[in-house]
């Protein structure tokens, strides 16, 4: 009976080899289905032709029938394979049980970034008492009407450590009361890290506060886009506070948007967030167009330097993020917009996006509508993360990218398509080299 | 004596690292990468089923 199973691979598998050795398979449809294959498994994959049976393969292999049964079941838990062809992907849940906002906490900031998206910037106040005070009751309705356990909330502006005084009292108090209701809130800054002291890094301890840090580059390349208001560079100020954060173990991760600014500065960048070994996210600039061939020089160049890196045991996959890929976690869309969560401006009207501050939109979408609930209001409003391409619908990556940022793209795919298909096989294969480093350290090679 | 896997047909790197570094090692991987510098999204809940196959739900983070 059991002679009669036949492996089928999975539509969306992807395997290679990393060196004579060693190859890696992945399922890009199925949560951390990575794997390292030594050449032998690396044969049985390349032997399964969805027609054949396990005895068939195992007497063409020369495996033993059981060893080569028990390593199919193996490959079966992370959907490598399956008997009955059937493969399932990330889906979207009927209702979310997590919520992730924006919160746009102030207008002011003290820099002047060329490129600042906010059309608002420097107008008007922070977010104050009464809209902190609704956002507190809609956080608890939000619990007690549609059962969250989880809030996020990224603290943004503007510069929201300039407006620390006014959230410093709204962040225990909320954690508190949501954690009555049975929810836990997690909060973040989304910030330049040019305000930071004492106080503010003890009630991040305390608290469990993390960090988004936006950077350009090293030293000129980050100064020549992000100035205070006076044309003084900020690079060493952010440098030091980047290390204070650090020291302190407080969470931190580091945003720096590629354009054809800084490209060229990429390879320095890459090698000073390595040696700070804070994880970093380089993402390609959306609504403005880039020099494809340099884009690629630069970053094959940061490649080149990570894969040193890993010889020498930087952590890759949990330090780099290229873009909005998920290349393990996966998706069902790119980001918490439309299904899981929004944006919130300082005066509490709702936006699906963060880029949409400033934009006209429906007066009805406010946190102070008593009528909606947050997560009615996440559902009636827009939906841009459905529009995606034919082409995306039916590509191998359609889990890993997910068409990319909703309110940029362009024919309902990510405009970085074509880069995404030629690095995202260089991930996986950079992610091999660093499992392997890493047994060999471990003394399982 | 440390075991030379090259050739072993059940040769399993994920099931050694999760010995060494806890069950989920693999998901950790995501969650400690960068969650307040991406547009991050939906974060799975312990009973969310979050697979659309009859093998049933896997936390992905």
């Amino acid at each position: 009976m059991t002679t009669t199973l036949i492996p089928h691979k999975a539509p969306e598998l992807l395997t290679n080899l990393i060196n004579q050795e060693y190859a890696y398979v992945v399922n890009c449809s199925y949560p951390n289905s990575f794997r390292i294959l030594n050449k032998s498994q690396y044969e049985v994959i390349k032997a399964i032709n969805n027609c054949d049976d396990i005895k068939t393969i195992a007497d063409r292999l020369d495996i033993q029938y059981e060893q080569l049964k028990n390593f199919l079941l193996l490959l079966s838990k992370t959907e490598i394979i399956k008997f009955d062809g059937s493969f399932g992907r990330p889906k979207k849940p009927a209702a979310p049980k997590s919520l992730n906002f924006w919160i746009h906490t102030t207008n002011a900031c003290n820099l002047s970034c060329s490129y600042c998206y906010i059309s608002t910037l420097n107008s008007g106040k922070g977010m104050n008492e009464i809209v902190r005070l609704q956002l507190t009751h809609k956080f608890i309705e939000a619990v007690q009407v549609r059962g969250i356990k989880h809030i996020k909330l990224r603290l943004a502006g503007g510069e929201p450590l300039g407006q620390f005084n006014a959230w410093k009292q709204f962040i225990p108090e909320t954690i508190n009361v949501l954690a009555n209701e049975g929810c836990r809130l997690d909060a973040a800054f989304i910030t330049n890290l040019t305000i930071l002291n004492e106080e503010i890094l003890e009630f991040s301890k305390k608290h469990n506060i993390s960090y988004g840090v936006s950077l350009d580059g090293v030293d000129d390349f980050h100064d020549a886009t992000r100035s205070f208001r006076s044309g003084s560079g900020s690079f060493k100020i952010v440098d030091t506070n980047l290390r204070k954060l650090l020291a302190e173990n407080i969470q931190v991760s580091v945003n720096t948007v590629v354009s054809n600014q800084n490209l060229i500065g990429l390879p320095d960048l890459t090698r000073y967030l390595i040696s700070l070994n804070v994880p970093f996210r380089y993402s390609i600039v959306k609504g403005e167009s880039i020099d494809a061939e340099l884009l690629e020089k630069y970053l094959s160049a940061s490649h080149a330097i990570m894969q040193d890196a890993i010889d020498a045991g930087w952590q890759f996959s949990k330090r780099y993020q290229f873009c909005d890929l998920k290349p393990n976690e996966l998706g069902f869309q790119t980001c918490a917009s439309g299904f899981s969560g929004g944006a919130i401006y300082v005066d509490g009207s709702f936006k699906y996006c963060h880029v949409q501050f400033g934009q006209n939109g429906d007066p009805s979408r406010t946190i102070f509508n008593d009528g909606l609930d947050l997560v009615q209001m996440i559902e009636r409003g827009e939906h841009s993360e459905d529009d995606k391409s034919e082409d995306c619908k039916k590509c191998r990556y359609r889990s890993v990218c997910t068409s990319g940022c909703p309110v940029y793209r362009v024919n309902g795919k990510d405009p970085q398509c074509s880069l995404y298909h030629r690095f995202i096989p260089m991930y996986y294969e950079l992610q091999g080299k660093e499992r392997l480093q890493l047994l060999r350290k471990c003394e399982m090679l | 004596m440390t075991h030379t896997f090259e050739n072993d047909i059940l040769f399993d790197d994920a099931s050694m690292l999760e010995n060494i570094f806890g069950k989920n090692y693999q998901g950790e991987t995501a969650k400690n990468l960068s969650p307040d510098c991406d547009c991050t999204s939906y974060i799975y809940i312990e009973d969310d089923d979050n697979i659309n196959s009859p093998q049933g739900a896997r936390t992905a983070y």
